[in-house]
């Protein structure tokens, strides 16, 4: 990392958000869209995507800081799997699929499952590693009940479930993705405003401590935001993974690991990555659409392996 | 000038367990300004529990914990970080970090790096060399420079020392450990440093105190309480002697293999 690496990364990932959303705009399956139906269909799928990506990568490099583990992210501790089961759930009792309905018991799924996790960590004695195998096992019971849900529904609750394993941006509406913005927007300056303790972090719970930081009372902050900024993203567009891992381990690469420019990096490249997956997901096997959380997961995986080979030994 | 004011760590009656083995029992100490004191026993005597009570990371189970007068427990943890540097043994960090960033770390609870600050003390600690380097490719002794670096920007006049200097090399140990006796004379610091190279620690330190299955087993001037004696029935299993150095007068321990 040099000084204006950070600066670069930024004007970069500018560029290239700002390309897929225009791109977003402009390509489908029909080429000469209506203007009104690029408002209501492309727009609002362009938008949900850049807030679903930003949270995502945002939580994934908290949560990294704070387990103190490259591996976390919210798929991998099972806060988006829980955030699935109670999407499933809403679906079953009947609720509708909207922001009131099953929005709501998806959001409540993550928040169950991260307290499950924070109450775990607040026992004395219970160390993070064990707290991030805990997470792992959430998650696994998580998907696991709701692929028993879907042993048991019909055809159109497959569908229904399918929806949120793998996760889809196609019931993007104008109002939901402005929602999702404005709360994705809010809880990104929250974490980002706990720069300086994740910072600490980096160098371990017993130096942070040291330094100053009251760790417990950062570990349930990051921890609720960061359970927030997934409950919202999932409720709107399903399981998405790889975005929330890869996207700030890549950023870490390039621009180092301090959180002051980590956290609003990995927001405007996890914006641009998961638009331009979803530019993907909608145009490769056109008219047909992919799931994107397939899309992020077969670029994001071999790409993240050869930035790690790569890139290895210039740090 | 009352007696007190020179204190600026007291430590009284800290009792602490770690589920039924107790670490702590009833150890009081005090570290005064311009002082150097070696914190020295065996393995499991308590001497890193003794410095993470008194620095914050370990709760207070029993006792009292007083920074330049004024109770530790009632202390937010940025004023406490303000009063007490804690420096461990080593870091593993799990992510890419520049030295140099490392080292700010130190000014965390108080703002942004402060860049000229984070030179000063990397030159102090004759580190400056390695600032471009991520801290996990560095050797161990070098990582410890690095810490020690950071200890100095984040500036608390107490200074405690886990097992800080072991790594380096005679050079740096050296150099170190002027550095610490001139934060000592110079600045007002009072250190702490826990140490198992009796030798580096007889040399450095003005004051010793010897703890023994968490009781305090000595405390006074370094050449009164290294004494054969003391540091027999401390290592048990050790054949030693002690007896001044050739070269500075300070307690020199030699040992012989038993046959």
């Amino acid at each position: 990392m040099r000084a204006g690496a950070p600066a670069r990364l930024a004007v970069i990932g500018a560029a290239f958000g700002l390309l897929a959303f225009t791109l977003s705009l402009k390509l489908g399956v029909a080429d000469h869209l209506d203007p009104e139906l690029i408002v209501q269909l492309r727009l609002p799928r362009a938008l949900l995507a850049a807030a679903v990506g930003a949270g995502l990568a945002v939580a994934g490099a908290a949560l990294q800081a704070l387990f103190a583990n490259p591996l976390c992210e919210p798929y991998t501790l099972g806060i988006s799997s829980g955030s699935a089961l109670g999407a499933v759930l809403g679906g079953a009792l009947g609720l509708a699929a909207d922001y009131g309905g099953v929005g709501l018991t998806a959001f409540a799924g993550a928040l169950v499952f991260a307290a499950v996790l924070q109450l775990l960590g607040s026992r004395g004695g219970f160390p993070t590693s064990s707290l991030l195998l805990a997470g792992v096992m959430l998650g696994f019971l998580g998907s696991s009940l709701v692929a028993l849900w879907m042993a048991l529904a019909d055809a159109a609750g497959i569908q229904g479930a399918l929806f949120w394993l793998l996760g889809d941006l196609s019931r993007a509406r104008l109002q939901g993705a402005v929602l999702t913005w404005a709360a994705v927007g809010l809880l990104i300056s929250t974490l980002w405003s706990r720069w300086r303790g994740l910072d600490a972090l980096l160098l371990g719970e017993e130096d942070a401590r040291a330094l100053g930081i009251d760790v417990p009372a950062l570990r349930k902050r990051v921890l609720i935001s960061a359970s927030l900024l997934v409950g919202f993203c999932v409720s709107s567009a399903g399981m998405i993974g790889f975005v929330g891992l890869v996207v700030p381990h890549f950023i870490r690469r390039f621009a180092g690991s301090l959180h002051s420019s980590l956290i609003p990096l990995s927001a405007l490249w996890g914006a641009a990555v998961l638009m331009a997956a979803d530019l993907g997901a909608r145009l490769a096997a056109s008219p047909y659409e992919l799931p994107v959380g397939v899309v992020t997961a077969l670029f994001g995986a071999p790409l993240f392996l050869w930035v790690l080979t790569r890139a290895r030994g210039t740090r | 000038m009352k007696p007190d004011d020179r204190v600026l760590l007291g430590a009284y009656g800290l009792i602490h367990r770690f589920g039924p083995a107790t670490a702590l029992s009833e150890v009081s100490v005090e570290l005064r300004r311009g002082e150097l004191t070696a914190l020295i026993g065996p393995n499991g005597s308590g001497k890193s529990t003794l410095l993470k009570v008194t620095a914050g990371i370990l709760p207070i189970q029993g006792g009292v914990v007083k920074l330049q007068g004024k109770e530790l427990r009632s202390m937010s943890s940025a004023a406490r970080a303000s009063c007490v540097t804690y420096v461990g043994g080593g870091i593993r960090p799990e992510f890419p970090l520049r030295a140099r960033e490392a080292v700010g770390l130190g000014s965390v609870s108080r703002g942004p790096s402060e860049p000229a600050k984070v030179q000063w003390a990397m030159d102090a600690c004759g580190c400056w060399g390695l600032r471009e380097r991520d801290v996990a490719s560095l050797s161990g002794g070098e990582q410890q420079l690095v810490m020690l670096a950071r200890a100095l920007v984040q500036g608390g006049r107490v200074l405690l020392l886990d097992e800080s200097l072991s790594k380096m090399d005679l050079h740096h140990q050296t150099r170190s450990g002027e550095l610490l006796r001139r934060l000592c004379r110079d600045d007002g610091y009072a250190v702490g440093l826990v140490a198992h190279d009796l030798n580096l620690a007889a040399e450095w330190a003005d004051t010793a105190l010897l703890l023994n299955g968490g009781r305090v087993a000595g405390f006074g001037p370094v050449r009164e309480v290294l004494t054969s004696q003391s540091l027999g029935a401390l290592y048990p299993g050790a054949s030693l002697t002690v007896a001044p150095s050739p070269a500075s007068g300070a307690p020199k321990v030699f040992f012989a293999r038993s046959r």
